[in-house]
């Protein structure tokens, strides 16, 4: 399988990134000195590097200021970490886009530095990108568009997959966020091959049906999101029978050009029938992209669970539940993982997302309607017609959403 | 002497179930053979066979498994180490990729390696590729070097042996995508296409996992072998054989029960009433006999069962228009076990395609959903078209033939 380099940016990415690498390390039972015990990691190698006799993650943390970075510290696997593949500035982009896009340019240099280096000690030829970061923060949002634009002109032929993290309205108390969002979406989509949302208010439904309150440094929010993404990666790393590289994965997930924004739903499952699956992922609470269910068609699923069951991808297929459209070709993918969460998740490119773009572009609207804190953009170069242009975007891409199937 | 008949096998099923072929086949060859038959050839040692074979993958991981597992089990053969042919990265279950060359497919190596094989032989008889059309790598690469052989060896037979898309857990709806194409661009340069799918040999396998489904396969692509092997008849006469009654060449793999308890008799009944096909199609649709058929089966039946179940193959298959080949291999026992094989155009295969092919990916086409990939990898849009005016032609075709 192709080798999966990881990049966190920003706070939220990196706190993200750090459960998921926990998630992964208890998958190929991977300790805190990096030996491993128990099962072997061999498949695991995609997203592991071997060093000696320890394995330590190919991953890259990277921030505009070091407070994401410095809490770190207690972090049981910090030590696996290379510390070349720390990277982080000296200001932070203060929730500003365009600082983190446009003038945070040698931060993202010395980045890409770190990832060339890490893809010249793989052997692929067109190693995968996988991203975690924020969409409302100016490192999460803007360094990561910046990053990802580079990382298309450098690796045209590798496959880039950013993990975006929308902000929950009711915890989040920055007035600029839908700006940033519009923004990051808007550059990220155009370069990335998939972009997975992961949206905190639907996430703090979900913490909140668990544990009855949600912490204030967002743990819940990002256990639950990297087990989802835990269970994502692991068809790359632990299939039972074949492999899907990321490339798959996107192409499969991605039936129309241009709308390459996927959600996620979890679901634990009770009985043996995949109707009770299905009931679990409709479930309000498990759908932690926020993409409603109703008057919305599933453009292409795909399910990712661990092997416990004989599923038949036919009768996913028929499920008139989960509403795939009649073009659909009659073959469901259903991937068999070794994952060590029971759970199972199911990747949607579903039309539903057009809810909450829209909601996006309309919060969007009521400030640029009234030039509201324009001037911080304009200030950091990012022009009134460069803003429109985004926000255009992302309207047509909701649109697009809408209209589509 | 018979010239060479090279097994290609191509992509991660392609190659499991071409060794799995050579394996049985290799331990059917009669000592006496001591050339090796069409499809391998002896050390000079006198024992050790080579299989006139290469195999590919382009997926560097996969690739190397496949490679080490080919070459630490496959007594009584020994492989040559550079006839495989591994790539740098994954076709990502992308015809396009694979067919158009965006991950190195490394065909001018594995066309080296083809002719290292081809010229140690007197001549090239045929080729059998092996390969599924589910698979990015076995729809693209099976499709771009048959086109390469058709030019470099005009006169050999070309028999493809192929799984078509399946709706196992498995599946990806890219698979539609790959199969059309695949049949598009492969077709019109073999001679013979052997079709199953995973759906059939699970089911008659018992929803068993890839080893025993790709045994089954392998094990049914030596008994097609075994009368050639065997020089009781040629590549190409079978070929012409089946080309004779329909234009396109596709013939359906059955097998019957293996059960030693039911009589040859019997046993020619259920295989040509298709109830053990290798690919699903309603039974319904051989209610009808079939066009052609090629039967192989085991001396073990009593003589008395052998000539009855000569005489149920005219009746049945002879019916019509239509016609049979059949052939009794002499030794009893051997890789395949008693196991009896048909090979079988029927006018069943017309629905079959349409539904398992034509109709889904008409419908992508029709909403243009996955097909900008392809297309963004380099295939035209009119290729697109054309795979879909393929189908259908063969697909009317075989409903010209029933009518």
């Amino acid at each position: 399988m192709a080798s999966t380099i990881s990049i966190h940016v920003g706070g939220t990415g990196i706190r993200l990134g750090q459960r998921l690498w926990d998630v992964i390390f208890a998958d190929h039972g991977v300790s805190a000195s990096g030996s491993v015990t128990g099962q072997s990691v061999g498949s695991g190698s995609g997203f592991l590097a071997k060093t000696g006799t320890r394995f330590v993650p190919r991953a890259i943390v990277a921030d505009s200021d070091t407070d994401a970075i410095g809490a770190l510290s207690s972090w049981s696997h910090r030590s696996l970490l290379k510390p070349d593949n720390i990277v982080f500035g000296s200001a932070s982009c203060a929730n500003n886009f365009a600082t983190g896009y446009l003038h945070r340019t040698s931060l993202r240099d010395d980045v890409l530095t770190r990832v060339n280096a890490t893809v010249a000690s793989v052997s692929d030829d067109n190693p995968t990108f996988l991203l975690t970061h924020s969409l409302a923060g100016g490192t999460g949002g803007g360094l990561t568009a910046a990053l990802v634009q580079e990382l298309r002109s450098q690796h045209p032929g590798s496959t880039i997959v950013c993990c975006g993290v929308l902000r929950d309205k009711s915890l989040s108390s920055i007035a600029v966020a839908p700006y940033n969002e519009v923004f990051a979406l808007d550059k990220i989509h155009q370069f990335a091959d998939l972009v997975v949302v992961l949206d905190n208010a639907a996430l703090t439904a979900s913490v909140t049906a668990k544990f009855g309150q949600v912490a204030s440094n967002y743990t819940g929010h990002n256990q639950l999101a990297a087990r989802a993404l835990g269970l994502l990666t692991s068809a790359n790393r632990l299939p039972v029978r074949e492999s899907l590289g990321f490339r798959q994965l996107a192409r499969t997930l991605t039936p129309f050009t241009d709308l390459k924004l996927v959600g996620l739903a979890m679901g634990t499952w009770g009985s043996s029938a995949s109707s009770d699956l299905v009931a679990g992922l409709q479930t309000g609470h498990n759908r932690i992209s926020g993409i409603r269910v109703s008057g919305n068609k599933l453009l292409s699923p795909m399910f990712i669970t661990s092997k416990r069951r004989k599923l038949s991808a036919t009768e996913f297929r028929s499920d008139s539940r989960l509403r795939i459209p009649s073009w659909y070709p009659p073959a469901v993918p259903v991937v068999e993982t070794r994952s060590t969460d029971a759970s199972s998740l199911l990747v949607e490119n579903n039309t539903g997302v057009h809810h909450r773009l829209t909601a996006l572009v309309t919060e969007f609207d009521r400030m640029f309607k009234r030039k509201a804190f324009l001037h911080y953009y304009k200030g950091k170069g990012l022009s009134e017609l460069m803003m429109a242009q985004a926000r255009k975007n992302v309207f047509d891409l909701a649109k697009g959403f809408k209209d589509a199937g | 002497m018979a010239g060479a008949i090279i097994t290609i096998g191509i992509g991660g099923t392609g190659v499991a179930v071409a060794a799995k072929f050579l394996r049985t086949l290799a331990t059917d060859l009669a000592p006496s053979q001591t050339h090796g038959g069409g499809f391998f050839e002896r050390a000079n040692d006198g024992k050790t066979l080579f299989p006139r074979a290469v195999f590919a993958d382009t997926d560097p991981v996969a690739g190397l498994k496949q490679y080490r597992a080919l070459t630490a089990s496959t007594r009584p053969l020994a492989h040559h180490p550079d006839r495989f042919v591994i790539g740098t990265e994954n076709a990502a279950r992308c015809f396009s990729r694979a067919y158009k060359g965006v991950v190195d497919t490394r065909i001018p190596v594995i066309l080296d390696r083809v002719r290292k094989v081809s010229d140690r032989a007197t001549k090239v008889d045929g080729f059998i590729i092996v390969h599924s059309l589910c698979g990015g790598t076995g729809s693209g690469l099976a499709a771009k070097l048959t086109e390469q052989l058709a030019t470099e060896y005009p006169k050999a037979v070309r028999v493809s042996a192929a799984l078509l898309p399946s709706y196992n857990a498995d599946a990806s709806p890219l698979d539609t995508i790959n199969a059309a194409l695949g049949l598009h661009k492969l077709v019109p340069k073999i001679d013979l296409c052997l079709l199953a799918d995973n759906d059939a040999l699970s089911k008659l396998k018992g929803r068993a996992g890839y080893t025993k489904m790709n045994r089954a396969f392998g094990r049914a692509l030596t008994n097609f072998a075994l009368p050639i092997q065997e020089g009781q008849t040629t590549l190409a006469a079978v070929a012409n054989h089946t080309r004779s009654v329909t234009t396109a060449p596709f013939l359906v793999v059955s097998r019957s029960d293996p059960k030693p308890q039911i009589a040859a008799k019997a046993q020619v009944l259920r295989v040509l009433e298709g109830k053990d096909a290798f690919a699903s199609y309603g039974s319904s649709t051989w209610s009808r006999p079939p066009l052609s058929s090629m039967l192989v089966y085991r001396g073990s039946y009593k003589l008395k069962d052998s000539e009855s179940a000569g005489k149920e193959l005219s009746k049945h298959a002879l019916a019509g228009s239509s016609s049979a080949l059949s052939f009794i291999i002499s030794r009893p026992e051997g890789g395949v076990g008693r196991a009896m094989h048909a090979f079988t155009a029927h006018a069943g295969i017309g629905p079959m395609l349409d539904a398992r092919v034509r109709q889904p990916y008409e419908l992508l086409l029709d909403h243009d959903a996955f097909t900008h990939q392809a297309v963004a990898d380099g295939i035209s849009p009119a290729t697109l078209n054309a795979a879909h005016a393929s189908l259908q032609t063969w697909i009317q075709s075989y409903a010209a033939l029933s009518a």
